[in-house]
């Protein structure tokens, strides 16, 4: 050995100094790893010298909370099924995911992480792919929830928010509003001129206005409501009045000791053209916004997607907790949207009294047969 | 001599510890299914990962751990299971409803509702009176409590009359009466003042803690502004008797979640609470540091962690 070492130092002290880094490394890596244990065959999350918490009592305890979870996988396994993942969904749940790794990396404590585990857990997700496999169901359930309000918008009027509408504005940046110079005065004659003259709003808009960005917008603003703030109040409580096609008178509005003059438009004020907009931006908001004013509608969206799947449950609790949680989110909804839940159900009633007679009449040709 | 085998050995060793997966427990007969939608199947497993994940898992295991801690320390004495019967008969004679409310809470019935939940809560309240005594030396450490009656005045007229009254022996709610300003805080009435206080001006609180006997405190006090606006402060420390003012202590902190996380922790450590399940681990190790009791550094920087939170406050 003596000999091995005298002729090998040199390697012999490499591989003593790598070995001693592996060790620190395998041992840093393994500091937050616990050890397993079990008793009587159940796997203890939990111990102390005076008793054990096993998987199994855990499980009992939190079964009060069992409903919302288990109506959490149903549906993101429908959501999953009825919505293709796209190149688009692929690269929206890409850019969501990249957005809470850099949340859970800027947080040193750790707590960031934890609690967004946490909460996917009452998502439904759980495992190390839990935040990827959110991301893409949250990609996909906008598209599913966004195609479900196109095909009912007439039955969600009362959950369509006030006022939604797309507006375009012209902007002029003066000193003083109630002093216009003679130059700033015919800048509005010939905005007011080229309107009249009947070119469009977003030619105008490209041509004249003070907008930083005006030329790329042509003025277009986007999607606002009787809540929006990306506008300013005094600008949206005119556009408020309006109808589609409508144009406002200018409106001043201070900034500092300057002041922004804004002549605004009504591009749509139609639900139905404003789901059908190009700009999946305005579509999104307004799907969102639906949503969240219907405090059920989600489900709905889901129960109506299901119809396309085959579900089966392991025995009735189970279906009976999903359906009793489904129903008591559909409650919330109005009459209009419960009767398309009923209706569903009804189909669904119906289709399960089929097959269970078509295999009582296979199974009654069998017998026959013998 | 051949050293390439042992080293070999050694190696592939280390590479396998270092890559050993991580421990997540599953529930007896986890792997049947649960239920199957289109051509997605979910196991029982699945489901118990996920209510285990969620905040409901993480409070649930702290609750079962603590189960056996309250039948080691204070057992179930027929005291004890009386108070826990008393408040079931309260609330199920207070609501038509009683038993359809605790099955959505997943209890099965009346007496599973007093088994796992009534029974533990007020084993909870009995435990920590005996903490109180437990955690004696350590609560001292920290919070060092004394019975204080404290006159709050607005003008340093009044604060040198009423030091001469309580001086001369009169009682602090009649001195309080007197020279108190209106609206004050501090009315004489008997407090347990601490140590991580943060209303009182830090030349009172420092003199209420450095004081070796009862009595009343010679001087004046005012709080710690540089404008005209000054408040001024008398103290009496009735008593620096810990067993004596248990009584009044045990009200203080009955309602300070920060004593009663620090009773758990107690607890904890003294009966070696150790997790088993990676998930929990994590969850704690981000949220609760202070739950892992056998992570020393861990426990210890949350604890740090927390003073500086309460201090700041």
């Amino acid at each position: 050995m003596a000999e091995f070492f005298r002729k090998y130092w040199f390697v012999s002290v490499l591989s003593v100094l790598f070995i001693g880094v592996l060790v620190f490394f395998v041992s840093d890596m393994n500091k937050d790893s616990v050890k397993s244990k079990q008793v009587d065959g159940k796997d203890v999350i939990a111990s102390t010298t005076v008793g054990n918490v096993t998987s199994d009592d855990l499980f009992k305890q939190t079964k009060s909370t069992e409903s919302s979870v288990l109506f959490s996988m149903y549906r993101n396994a429908v959501t999953d099924q009825s919505i293709e993942t796209t190149d688009e969904i692929k690269k929206s749940a890409k850019e969501m995911q990249e957005s809470f790794e850099l949340a859970i990396k800027s947080d040193s404590t750790g707590k960031t992480k934890a609690s967004i585990n946490s909460q996917l857990a009452s998502f439904g997700f759980s495992g190390d792919s839990a935040l990827s496999d959110y991301c893409l169901i949250a990609s996909k359930i906008q598209k599913l929830d966004g195609q479900f309000i196109k095909d009912h918008i007439a039955q969600l009027t009362s959950y369509i928010p006030e006022k939604a509408r797309t507006v375009s504005v012209i902007t002029m940046e003066v000193e003083n509003a109630d002093e216009l110079t003679d130059e700033q005065k015919q800048k509005q004659k010939d905005i007011q001129n080229a309107l009249d003259a009947g070119q469009a709003f977003s030619d105008v808009a490209v041509k004249y206005s003070e907008q930083k960005d005006a030329s790329k917008t042509k003025g277009f603003v986007g999607y606002v409501d009787a809540n929006s703030t990306n506008l300013d109040s005094s600008v949206l409580e005119a556009v408020n009045e309006l109808k589609k096609g409508e144009t406002t008178d200018w409106i001043s509005v201070s900034n500092g000791d300057k002041y922004t003059l804004y002549k605004a438009y009504v591009e749509e004020t139609d639900p139905a053209a404003l789901l059908e907009n190009e700009d999946s931006t305005i579509v999104t908001t307004l799907v969102n916004n639906i949503i969240s004013s219907a405090n059920g509608l989600e489900t709905l969206v889901i129960l109506n997607a299901s119809q396309d799947l085959e579900i089966s449950y392991a025995n009735d609790k189970i279906q009976a907790s999903v359906e009793e949680y489904m129903d008591s989110q559909i409650d919330h909804l109005d009459e209009n949207l419960k009767a398309i839940a009923n209706e569903i159900r009804g189909t669904k009633d119906e289709t399960k009294a089929g097959s269970s007679t078509e295999t009582s009449t296979e199974t009654t040709t069998e017998q026959e047969g013998e | 001599m051949n050293m390439k085998k042992p080293l070999t050995a050694l190696l592939a060793g280390l590479m396998l510890v270092g890559c050993s997966s991580s421990n997540q427990t599953s529930v007896t007969d986890g792997n049947e299914t649960l239920m199957t939608i289109g051509n997605k199947t979910y196991t029982v497993n699945d489901e118990y990962r996920c209510l285990k994940g969620s905040t409901a898992g993480a409070s649930g295991v702290i609750f079962l751990a603590s189960q056996p801690i309250y039948d080691a320390e204070v057992g179930r004495t027929d005291e004890i299971l009386k108070e826990a019967e008393s408040r079931l008969e309260d609330y199920s004679s207070s609501s038509e409803d009683f038993e359809t409310q605790i099955k959505s809470l997943g209890f099965a019935d009346k007496q599973d509702y007093l088994e796992r939940a009534l029974i533990p809560s007020v084993q909870s309240s009995f435990l920590f009176e005996k903490y109180l005594t437990d955690a004696k030396d350590s609560i001292i450490e920290k919070y060092d409590p004394v019975l204080v009656s404290i006159i709050e005045t607005d003008s340093e007229d009044n604060a040198n009359k009423a030091l001469q009254a309580l001086k001369d022996g009169q009682d602090a709610g009649k001195v309080s009466a007197q020279y108190a300003s209106e609206g004050a805080t501090y009315k004489g009435t008997e407090q347990i003042v601490l140590a991580t206080d943060q209303t009182l001006p830090t030349t009172l609180l420092n003199s209420i803690l450095d004081a070796g006997k009862e009595g009343v405190l010679d001087q004046v006090f005012t709080n710690d502004t540089s404008t005209d606006d000054k408040t001024y402060y008398v103290a009496n420390v009735v008593s620096t008797d810990y067993d004596k003012n248990l009584p009044k202590i045990k009200t203080l902190f009955q309602a300070n979640q920060t004593v009663q996380t620090e009773m758990q922790i107690f607890y904890f450590k003294k009966y070696n609470l150790e997790i088993h399940d990676q998930a929990i681990y994590d969850y704690y190790k981000g949220m609760n540091p202070e739950y892992l009791v056998d992570q020393p550094e861990l426990y210890e920087k949350a604890l740090e962690s927390a003073n500086s939170e309460s201090q700041s406050k």
